[in-house]
């Protein structure tokens, strides 16, 4: 399966990631759980796009990919903002009171944790996150 | 859509279907209202909620904040277990009472 979209940076569109979602999920027939877990984590990454990527807010497009063979996903994202390397963020430290801790910065941990693999490039003024998850 | 409930001395928030990126600052808004007193004995009810991104949980933490500083008592109850994972991976279970649903 290779399925592919394009969506402008503004957090309307982030209704379309979910279709997106949804139809790689019927057409893998993947469970509840993962299916919300591959929402949670595009949402995190592409609302880590819209709201930090251009700090002028230009208009951007977002490339979205996904590819399975069945037993893993790849997830594919690229965009045109500033270079940002996720694998360098979002580390968490759980055992510390969540009411005690800086508030947010949960996104790319959460993502971090439900992937298998993340992986980034800046390559030609684009950023692209490469993550991969089992699914069975 | 969110509710706030009173049951006893408890205050009751039950959540809409999904706390997402798009719907987290309303959801904030909605909340308000039972974080107004000091020593609520708050109670997050999940028993609708089937997704929620990185922005509910912020302000969850910030709801925490909010209750201990008025020495009261919060608590999320009846959450789905795929949540319940995230919640967990979050250090949230840790420190907080986190109910799933039966």
């Amino acid at each position: 399966m290779i399925k592919e979209i394009t969506i402008g940076n503004k957090p309307s569109e982030l209704k379309r990631v979910a279709g997106f979602v949804d139809e790689i999920g019927k057409e893998l027939g993947l469970d509840g759980e993962l299916l919300m877990n591959l929402n949670l984590v595009l949402e995190e990454m592409v609302s880590n796009i819209i709201f930090y990527a251009h700090p002028q807010q230009t208009d951007d497009y977002i490339g979205l990919k996904a590819e399975s063979d069945g037993k893993e996903i790849t997830l594919t994202l690229a965009d045109h903002g500033i270079e940002f390397d996720p694998t360098k963020k979002g580390n968490l430290n759980t055992d510390v009171n969540p009411a005690e801790r800086e508030i947010g910065g949960m996104g790319i941990f959460i993502v971090k944790n439900i992937m298998n693999q993340v992986a980034y490039q800046r390559l030609n003024g684009q950023n692209m996150v490469v993550m991969k998850k089992k699914i069975k | 859509m969110t509710q706030i409930l009173k049951e006893g001395g408890k205050t009751i928030i039950k959540t809409g279907s999904r706390i997402d990126t798009v719907n987290a600052d309303e959801f904030e808004q909605d909340i308000q209202p039972a974080l107004q007193e000091a020593g609520v004995d708050l109670e997050m009810d999940c028993t609708d909620l089937t997704y929620m991104a990185s922005s509910g949980l912020r302000i969850i933490q910030k709801t925490m904040r909010t209750v201990m500083k008025g020495k009261g008592q919060f608590k999320i109850v009846n959450v789905n277990p795929a949540i319940y994972k995230v919640l967990q991976m979050t250090g949230f279970t840790k420190f907080m009472t986190v109910e799933q649903k039966p």
